[in-house]
């Protein structure tokens, strides 16, 4: 499957979001609960996959209980070098469209990894982001 | 009591970075655990003139760039993870204070909705964390840098005899390359 160079993802909480509009790991916590509803046991942390420039649009206005306080764009190269260069057992990301977003898939985190690598993996997620997007600046 | 882990770091290599030099190596050192050798060994010849930021958050160390996070040791509610989180606070007071004058960027922390403490170092390029988890033992630093600094990575856990001497290691580096101000 061929994913676009980019993914979103949305900035729920304030509290993830720096004074200079970077943002926390936090942002990149997997979901644990997601584990027992996959039948490959990974967690999940949700995106949206930038297949056009409209879809930033789309997930301000359409997803907006996600994309509250903004969005982080990440590069899918950043992703994929993690994934190549870092112990991180099943580290992946897919394509899973819903009937609400057909742009959604997921980050996957290796439920068994040790905390300190999962730690790592979120902070190196957060370094690789892009600054805080605003709604406003999709104007 | 000693918080001794079994975690053991093992200094491979260092090249010393002295103030006014105009390309710093990423330290590189290799890591053994019970979880298997690690290596973190992407690190490049930097350049510092590339490592300038558009930020404008950067304090004086008179200013108290840990101010945020002691606040927030208050809100803590696991005295054993406040006890820890003041300890690394102290601890990176006595390496980084002395050794200098520049504006330096604050830590910054978050309490997780599980009540595990995070405070992190932010820098244009790379970022230096510590969790302190529910279970101590799994507690945490890492330091993570993006592509400007050669994708590099390393962590390991913060209940060690060696948190000292990986600290005294990656701050000279952190304060000579931070954007200068």
């Amino acid at each position: 499957m061929i994913f676009p160079e980019n993914c979103l993802r949305g900035v729920r909480k304030k509290e993830w979001i720096t004074d200079d509009y970077r943002v926390s790991p936090l942002a990149f916590e997997a979901d644990s609960r997601t584990k027992n509803e996959r039948e490959d046991g990974l967690m999940e942390t949700s995106i949206s996959w930038e297949d056009s420039t409209d879809v930033l649009l789309f997930c301000f206005e359409n997803i907006e209980d996600v994309f509250i306080h903004g969005a982080v764009r990440l590069a899918t190269k950043h992703i994929d070098y993690i994934k190549k260069h870092s112990d991180c057992g099943r580290f992946s990301y897919e394509r899973r469209r819903r009937p609400d977003n057909e742009y959604h898939g997921n980050i996957l985190f290796d439920p068994n990894l040790a905390p300190r690598t999962r730690r790592t993996l979120e902070a190196s997620l957060a370094q690789f982001s892009s600054k805080v997007i605003m709604k406003k600046d999709t104007n | 009591m000693s918080l001794l882990y079994e975690d053991n770091i093992e200094l491979l290599e260092s090249e010393n970075i002295t103030s006014g030099s105009t390309t710093p190596t990423m330290p590189v050192f290799t890591r053994m655990s019970s979880y298997g050798r690690y290596e973190a060994n992407y690190g490049k010849h930097l350049n510092i003139d590339r490592l300038g930021s558009t930020d404008d958050l950067f304090f004086s160390i008179n200013d108290d760039i840990f101010y945020q996070v002691e606040e927030n040791f208050q809100n803590i509610s696991d005295n054993n993870i406040q006890k820890v989180a003041n300890q690394i606070v102290s601890l990176l007071k006595t390496i980084i204070l002395p050794s200098t004058s520049r504006k330096l960027p604050k830590f910054i922390s978050y309490i997780r909705e599980d009540g595990s403490f995070l405070f992190e170092w932010l820098f244009p390029h790379y970022r230096l964390g510590f969790s302190i988890e529910l279970d101590i033992y799994d507690s945490c630093w890492y330091f993570v840098s993006d592509e400007t600094f050669g994708y590099f990575s390393a962590s390991g856990n913060t209940q060690t005899s060696e948190l000292r001497s990986i600290i005294e290691y990656l701050v000279p580096f952190i304060v000579i390359t931070s954007p200068n101000r």
